[in-house]
C-alpha cells in the first residue's frame, strides 16, 4: 500500500465560468479517515466526484494508490472505491441483498464469496437477515443507510467515498453508525460532511474547504488551537454552542 | 427501398400467395361503387376469369392511385370525376374517346359507358321542399338559414360546393358529413340540405326531393369501367357486353334493392346479370369475411405494427435518451408524425406501398412509434439522478446501468406507452379498409355505403372488445413484471 490513498494536484473545476473547485492539491492517508468540511456549495461534494471520475477536472490531476486515475476504465476503478450517499440512493425494484451484491455479481464474484461477504456485512451493521428480500422503500432511514454503506463496501474496497452519508439521519441513529464506522479497519475514507462535531469524531485529518479553496488543514486540535480564519471560527463554533 | 423490401418480406409469411393472376376488382366505397364492381365481377366470372375483389377503398383518389399502380385492373368511375378531379379540365361533358386519349399514356383505358348518368344533385326533404316552394337550386340563395351539409369529397371538389356557391351565389357555410350518414342526418332533422347521387336508391327511401340544377352547373356524370390498358383483352371485350345496359330508372332500382330490401351486392347483380341475359351466373351467397376473420386480419395488422414500433421506438429511445437536445428532436419529430390525419396518412401511403396490408402495416407503425418513443425517454429521462449517478458511482457498466437500474425502473412507463401504441392502433387499424387491407373496418366501411348499422356494429363492436382485451392483457403483463410498490410509485426517502 502506497503512503497515500489519493492525491489531488492543482486540481480545478469551474461550471459557466465559476470556479467550484480552486487549485485543490492534499493528500490524505492511506487506511486514515480524512474529512472534507464545509458549508454547502464549498465545493466538498465536487472534489468527492473529481475522485472517482463522476466529474471531470478542468486541470491537475487525482493520483489514486499512487496511480493516475485511469479514465478509460471508470467501472474498474470505481469498483475499488466504495460510494455511499446521503439518503442512501438504493435502488428501489431491487430487494436488499439484491442491492448489495448487484456490483459483485457484476464483477464475477462466486455466489459462496457473495454470500459470506453479504452476511459478513450485514451482522457487521447488525442489519436482521430477515431484511434481505425486502424492499427498500419498508426499511427505516437508519437501515437503508447502512444498507448503502454494506453496498459500499461489498467489494472489500481498500477506499471509501463517504458524500454526508449520515446528515439525514435522527442524532441517536447517526451515533451508532458512528461507532460501527469507528470499529472499520484497514480501509482509507475519504468523508464530505458539512458536520465539524462528526469530521471531529470520525476522522484523524480535517480538511477545510471554502469557496473551492482549502483554507486549512490538519487534526482536529490543530484546527481549533489555531484557526485560520474568522470562518474556520465559525465551523468551530458553531458546533461548541 | 431496402425496408420495403424487408416489410414485403415479413409480411409475405402473413398473406396469403397469390397463385396466377386474378384480375383485381376495386371498388369505392358507396353502395352503387360496390354494386357494378359486383356486377363487372361477376360477369368476369361468368366468362371464366379468375376474379380477385378489393371493395371499399377510401374515395376517389385511392381508387385511382391503386389503379395507377396496377393494386387494381379495374373499379368504376365516372366521367365527371375523371375529367374534373382526376384530370384536372372543366370540360362538363367529356366524351369517352378524349377521356381515352387523356389517359392512355398513363397505362389506363375508359371503356363504355353503362349508359346512365349519375351526378351530383342537390336533396332536402320533400315536405320542406313543398313548405318553402323550393325545386331548383337558384332558389336555395333566398333562404341561408338552410343548414347544409355535404359529404367531404363534395366539399372539396372544385366541381362540388366551391363551384356550385359561385355558380349559385351560395354564402351559406356548409360542414362536412360522411355521405352514408348524411341521410340519417337530414331525416332527424339535424341538417336540411345535403348532396346526394342522383341515382341514389336512397332518395326514394327518405323521400327526397332532387332540386333542378336550373344553371346546368353539374358536369356528367357517365357510369363507366375504368380499367388498366394491360387488362387482357378478353375482359374489355366481356365488360364491353354492359355497355349501355343501365338507365337511371334501372340502376336507381338496382340501388334500392341493397339499400333498401337490404339484399346483398352479390344478389342483386346475379339476378341482374341473369334478367338481362348476360350470363347464367347461379347465385351464390359470397359471404363476406367473417367476423372471426376480420378480428384475425385485424390483429394482426396491429401486432405487426405494434411489434415493429417497438422493435424501432425502444431503441431508438434507449440510444437518445442521454443527450437531451437529440432526445427532444426525435420526440418533436415523431409527434409531427402524428399530426398527419390517418386517412390523410394511409393516402400518402398508396403511391409508394400500393393498396392493401403493407401500406396500412406501416401506416399503423409510424402511429406506434411517437407513444412508445415518447414514454421511453420520458421514463429514463425522469429516474432520481441520485439513483443514477450512484449506478455510475458503485462501478456499473453502461449496459449494465442499462439493464439493471434504468430500464427496470422505466419498465411501467415504457409498457404505458406499448399499451397506448396498442389502442391507439385498433382503433385506426379500422380505417385500413379505406386501402384494402380489410379487417374489422371492412364491415365498418361496407355498412357505412350501405347505411346499415348492423354491419357497423359488426366491426364496431369487435374492436372496441379487442381494446378492452388488450388493457386487460397489459394489466397482467404489468403486474407479472413490475413489483407493486414500483407502481405506486413509493421510492425510498
Amino acid at each position: 500500500m502506497s503512503e497515500y490513498a489519493i492525491e489531488f494536484e492543482s486540481v480545478n473545476k469551474s461550471y459557466n465560468q465559476e470556479s467550484v473547485v480552486e487549485d485543490v492539491s492534499l493528500a490524505l492517508s492511506s487506511g486514515k479517515t480524512t474529512a472534507i468540511v464545509g458549508e454547502s456549495g464549498s465545493g466538498k461534494s465536487t472534489l468527492l466526484q473529481i475522485a472517482n471520475g463522476l466529474v471531470l477536472p478542468d486541470s491537475g490531476q487525482v493520483r489514486i494508490d499512487d496511480r493516475s486515475l485511469d479514465y478509460q476504465n471508470l467501472p474498474i476503478v470505481r469498483r475499488g472505491m466504495g460510494y455511499a450517499v446521503q439518503g442512501a440512493g438504493l435502488f428501489p425494484h431491487l430487494t436488499i441483498k439484491q442491492n448489495v451484491t448487484l456490483v459483485a455479481m457484476m464483477s464475477d464474484w462466486s455466489k459462496v464469496r457473495i454470500t459470506d461477504r453479504y452476511n459478513t456485512l450485514l451482522s457487521f451493521f447488525g442489519l436482521d437477515d430477515e431484511l434481505s428480500d425486502r424492499y427498500p422503500h419498508s426499511l427505516s432511514g437508519g437501515q437503508q443507510q447502512r444498507v448503502g454503506l454494506c453496498r459500499a463496501m461489498m467489494l472489500e474496497p481498500p477506499l471509501l467515498l463517504l458524500d454526508e452519508p449520515f446528515s439525514a439521519l435522527d442524532p441517536i441513529t447517526r451515533a451508532s453508525i458512528h461507532e460501527e464506522m469507528l470499529r472499520l479497519q484497514d480501509v482509507s475514507i475519504l468523508l464530505v460532511t458539512h458536520d465539524m462535531t462528526e469530521a471531529a469524531r470520525l476522522a484523524e485529518h480535517l480538511v477545510i474547504l471554502k469557496d473551492g479553496q482549502v483554507v486549512q488543514q490538519g487534526s482536529f486540535a490543530q484546527i481549533t488551537s489555531e484557526p485560520a480564519n474568522d470562518y474556520v471560527s465559525l465551523l468551530i463554533g458553531s458546533e461548541n454552542v | 427501398m431496402f425496408s420495403r423490401v424487408c416489410l414485403v418480406l415479413v409480411l409475405g409469411l402473413f398473406s396469403a400467395t397469390v397463385s396466377s393472376a386474378p384480375i383485381i376488382v376495386g371498388s369505392k366505397n358507396f353502395n352503387e361503387g360496390y354494386l357494378l364492381a359486383e356486377i363487372m365481377a361477376q360477369l368476369l366470372e361468368a366468362d371464366g376469369f379468375e376474379v380477385e375483389r378489393k371493395f371499399g377503398l377510401g374515395g376517389t383518389m385511392v381508387c385511382y392511385e391503386a389503379l395507377v399502380n396496377g393494386e387494381i385492373d379495374l373499379y368504376a368511375e365516372y366521367t365527371g370525376t375523371l375529367s374534373q378531379a382526376i384530370l384536372g379540365t372543366n370540360d362538363l361533358t367529356p366524351k369517352v374517346s378524349e377521356l381515352n386519349s387523356q389517359v392512355r399514356d398513363r397505362g389506363l383505358a375508359v371503356l363504355a359507358s353503362f349508359g346512365f348518368n349519375n351526378t351530383y344533385a342537390i336533396a332536402l326533404k320533400n315536405e320542406l321542399a313543398n313548405r318553402r316552394k323550393i325545386s331548383r337550386v337558384s332558389e336555395l340563395s333566398q333562404h341561408p338559414e338552410l343548414l347544409m351539409a355535404f359529404s367531404l369529397e363534395f366539399l372539396n371538389r372544385e366541381d362540388g360546393w366551391p363551384g356550385l356557391a359561385r355558380t349559385y351565389n351560395l354564402s351559406g357555410r356548409p360542414t362536412g358529413i360522411e355521405h352514408g350518414l348524411a341521410y340519417q342526418a337530414i331525416d332527424e332533422g339535424k341538417i336540411d340540405i345535403t348532396d346526394a347521387y342522383s341515382t341514389d336508391g336512397d332518395l326514394a327511401r327518405y323521400g327526397l326531393t332532387v332540386l333542378e340544377d336550373d344553371r346546368g352547373y353539374f358536369p356528367q356524370y357517365l357510369a363507366v369501367p375504368f380499367v388498366r390498358s394491360s387488362l387482357p383483352e378478353a375482359a374489355k371485350d366481356s365488360l364491353g357486353r354492359l355497355a349501355g345496359i343501365l338507365d337511371d330508372e334501372k340502376i336507381r332500382a338496382l340501388n334500392s334493392r341493397t339499400v333498401i330490401e337490404g339484399k346483398s351486392f352479390g344478389e342483386v347483380a346475379s339476378t341482374f346479370i341473369r334478367d338481362e341475359g348476360l350470363a347464367d351466373v347461379p347465385f351464390e351467397e359470397q359471404m363476406g369475411s367473417s367476423m372471426l376473420d376480420n378480428t384475425i386480419t385485424h390483429l394482426k395488422l396491429t401486432a405487426i405494427a405494434l411489434g415493429f414500433g417497438c422493435l424501432f421506438g425502444l431503441p431508438l429511445g434507449i440510444l437518445v435518451f442521454r443527450n437531451r437536445s437529440l432526445a427532444r428532436g426525435v420526440v418533436y419529430l415523431a409527434g409531427l408524425l402524428q399530426t398527419v390525419p390517418s386517412i390523410a396518412l394511409l393516402a400518402l401511403m398508396i403511391p409508394i406501398f400500393g393498396i392493401g396490408e403493407l401500406p396500412a402495416v406501416i401506416a399503423l407503425f409510424m402511429y406506434s412509434i411517437l407513444p412508445i418513443l415518447r414514454n421511453t425517454i420520458t421514463a429514463l429521462v425522469s429516474i432520481d439522478p441520485l439513483l443514477k449517478r450512484v449506478a455510475e458511482a458503485i462501478g456499473l457498466r453502461r449496459s449494465e446501468q442499462l439493464w439493471h437500474v434504468l430500464l427496470p425502473m422505466a419498465l411501467p412507463t415504457i409498457l404505458a406507452g406499448i399499451k397506448t401504441a396498442a389502442i391507439i392502433s385498433i382503433g385506426t387499424a379500422t380505417l385500413a379498409a379505406f386501402i384494402g387491407a380489410g379487417g374489422l373496418g371492412g364491415p365498418i366501411v361496407t355498412g357505412l355505403a350501405l347505411n346499415d348499422t348492423n354491419l357497423i356494429l359488426q366491426g364496431a363492436i369487435p374492436a372496441a372488445g379487442l381494446a378492452i382485451v388488450v388493457e386487460l392483457l397489459f394489466e397482467g403483463l404489468e403486474r407479472l413484471l413490475v413489483k407493486p410498490h414500483m407502481l405506486q410509485g413509493q421510492l425510498p426517502d
